[in-house]
């Protein structure tokens, strides 16, 4: 059996599917770029019941192109149960939807998800007469809680063909009187949800609103992230793993290329998880204990963010500026995703609608929007000279963000479009929600990340050991050291950095760079090139030609940035 | 009788009856198309929650809908202004 989960954009339908396909066995997770779940299996009663997620849409008349590829999921699946996931607190705009799945005459069931939140808001149903009207199956449940999901899976078999008929073109007319015979609403006062609300959308309180969220933003995650390296993995590290990594280091002579690889040089007879640049030391130390931190850090932040409905609010408030890039204020959400890892922020640049504004958010995100390895990094790499160095290079890129879309937006053909969204109501965020959400993207981030880091310390180290960097850093020694300011062995960090940024500002720190030279450093590792996973998701929704389009971009205003700096950098 | 506007020239909380809404060519799909399956019809009272400066976005919030459009939009949507209480 087959059942597709169609309802409005918002409704709860992907923590239904997570709650069908997690709770009662094996869920599937179809791999591709992210983790993105689509289509998985739900065991129960000895059946196996297809589950698939279908993007959200207002109609099946097609406004979007999202909405295209929903419809024609749901002509493609035709011998699927509908299960049309509806939130009861918005019954009138659901019941669209509803209604035109009726006409295509195939078995339905309808979940009245919210069912909760009717009870706060004043709102009655009477879900008994609803099922009477529409000749379905209508079932209250509480996604996030789980409360009526077993009720629901139980009543799968009783789905029917609905036995409501009516013509077209009284859709709306019928959908006023299905409402005034089933709702019931009672006056009441707004919450403070609700007025909080409207006060982050104003400008005069919302502009300070959206200042104080981002400040809070990075200060929480600098908070934890410090936190997490300083009493826990540096401890873990230091106290557990190096007394083992020394013995093996005895055991293996000390020294050697096969040494080297694995626990890599010693530094004044010790290992140092930044510098010695072995498999299992700095190439375990980078990912798990300096940037793993920031990296939960960040996903606990921005998670909160999203589950909070505070998102599209925000981009309301900064859409003005957007606009000035070419872009509208939904491109901060890819924005923001980036600055945890630009992969899943290129895929979320699909919410843009035009592909001139889909280049121009993907350029402006490789070249100046820094993922949480490569701040991490620069953090540790910068932050030891204080204030003044980490805000060159985090407000050099902000500028380079707002500049570059400014110019792109002048000389790009194609149109841009204006922000269309709909706001959705706040919401209090369901811990366990929040947890299983974050434990998802760690579990990606260190999948992804933690053999590519492995990955480029052997290659840095095959690297030095057959003199190549030495014959690079020869080549380049005009650019890298005339125009930037840097000495040649420099070069060693901007091949790797095209592998993993984290494991490229590591190979900067053994040779002792001025407090310039890591600020031009930083600026250039983070603009000249994404790393390679970002890049072939670049490839993928760009093609080729924009691909090598944005590339130029990159190498202009990576060289240019960081001579203007070196240049004018006055210490 | 109060006179024409567009949703746009509305005031933050004040409230207006959908006349029209007229067909924004900048899309591929239309606007209006997108509104309507919303909901959002002619003759549907809707309350201007706000607008930003230099001709941001506006908020505007129909039945249980919050909605955010770009001014262009905005100006397509063409209301008669309803006091509070009537009509509604």
């Amino acid at each position: 059996m087959k059942i597709l989960l169609i309802g409005n954009p918002n409704v709860g339908k992907s923590v239904i599917f997570n709650r069908l396909t997690g709770a009662h066995v094996i869920a599937s997770n179809y791999p591709g770029t992210t983790v993105e779940f689509t289509q998985g299996k739900m065991k129960y009663d000895h059946t196996t019941t297809t589950v698939i997620d279908v993007p959200g849409i207002y109609s099946l008349e097609p406004a979007s192109t999202s909405d295209e590829i929903a419809v024609k999921m749901i002509e493609e699946h035709e011998d699927a149960v509908l299960v049309n996931v509806v939130e009861a607190t918005n019954l009138e705009r659901n019941l669209n939807l509803t209604l035109q799945l009726i006409q295509l005459n195939k078995p339905m069931i309808l979940i009245l998800n919210f069912w909760d939140e009717t009870h706060h808001l004043g709102i009655d149903i009477d879900h008994k007469k609803l099922e009477e009207i529409l000749g379905i199956p209508c079932i209250p449940t509480c996604a996030v809680t789980g409360e009526g999901i077993k009720t629901f899976v139980d009543m799968i078999p009783q789905a029917r063909i609905p036995s409501l008929e009516f013509e077209d073109q009284h859709r709306w007319d019928l959908i006023g009187s299905i409402v005034k015979q089933t709702q019931n609403l009672q006056h009441r006062h707004h919450t403070i949800l609700e007025r909080i609300g409207d006060i982050s959308v104003k400008p005069v309180t919302g502009i300070p609103l959206a200042v104080i969220v981002l400040l809070a933003t990075f200060k929480i995650i600098q908070l934890v992230g410090e936190g997490l390296i300083n009493y826990v993995m540096d401890p873990i590290f230091e106290m557990g793993w190096k007394p083992l990594m020394m013995r093996l280091s005895g055991i293996m002579g000390s020294q050697g290329i096969f040494h080297d690889l694995i626990i890599g040089r010693l530094v004044e007879g010790e290992i140092d998880f930044g510098q010695s640049f072995g498999v299992l030391t700095t190439g375990l130390y980078v990912p798990l204990a300096a940037v793993l931190p920031y990296i939960v850090a960040f996903y606990l932040v921005l998670s909160f963010l999203e589950d909070s409905g505070y998102l599209p609010r925000l981009a309301v408030m900064v859409d003005t500026i957007l606009h000035r890039l070419g872009l509208h204020g939904l491109a901060i959400v890819p924005m923001l995703l980036g600055l945890g890892c630009n992969v899943p922020g290129a895929l979320a640049t699909r919410i843009l609608e035009s592909r001139r504004e889909r280049f121009i958010a993907m350029t402006l995100m490789a070249i100046a929007v820094p993922c949480m390895a490569l701040q991490a990094m620069i953090v540790g790499l910068v932050g030891e000279f204080g204030i003044k160095s980490l805000a060159t290079v985090y407000g050099t890129l902000f500028l380079v963000w707002i500049v570059l879309g400014v110019i792109l937006n002048r000389i790009l053909k194609g149109e841009s479009y204006e922000i269309f969204v709909e706001i959705p109501p706040y919401r209090i965020p369901y811990f366990q929600g929040l947890v299983k959400k974050i434990a998802i993207r760690i579990t990606w981030f260190v999948k992804e990340a933690v053999p590519f880091v492995l990955l480029g310390v052997v290659i840095a180290n095959l690297l030095y050991t057959f003199k190549i960097i030495e014959v690079m850093g020869n080549l380049a020694k005009p650019l890298i050291t005339n125009v930037l300011g840097l000495p040649q062995q420099a070069i060693g960090a901007l091949l790797m950095g095209f592998l993993r940024k984290d494991i490229a500002v590591g190979m900067l720190i053994p040779l002792g760079l001025t407090e310039k030279q890591l600020v031009v450093a930083s600026l250039v590792l983070a603009m000249y090139f994404p790393c390679v996973a970002t890049f072939s998701v670049l490839f993928k929704e760009l093609g080729i030609k924009d691909l090598i389009k944005a590339a130029v971009i990159m190498i202009i205003s990576s060289v240019s940035v960081g001579a203007l700096v070196n240049y004018l950098y006055p210490w | 009788m109060s006179t024409l506007k567009t949703l746009a020239d509305l005031k933050s909380g004040q409230q207006g009856k959908i006349i029209s809404i007229k067909d924004h060519h900048h899309r591929h799909h239309g606007i209006n198309q997108k509104l309507q399956s919303m909901g959002i019809l002619e003759g549907k009272i809707i309350t201007k929650v706000s607008s930003q400066w230099m001709r941001g976005p506006v908020v505007f919030r129909c039945g249980k809908t919050d909605i955010a459009v770009g001014h262009r939009m905005a100006r397509k949507i063409l209301v008669e202004e309803v006091k509070p209480g009537e009509n509604s």
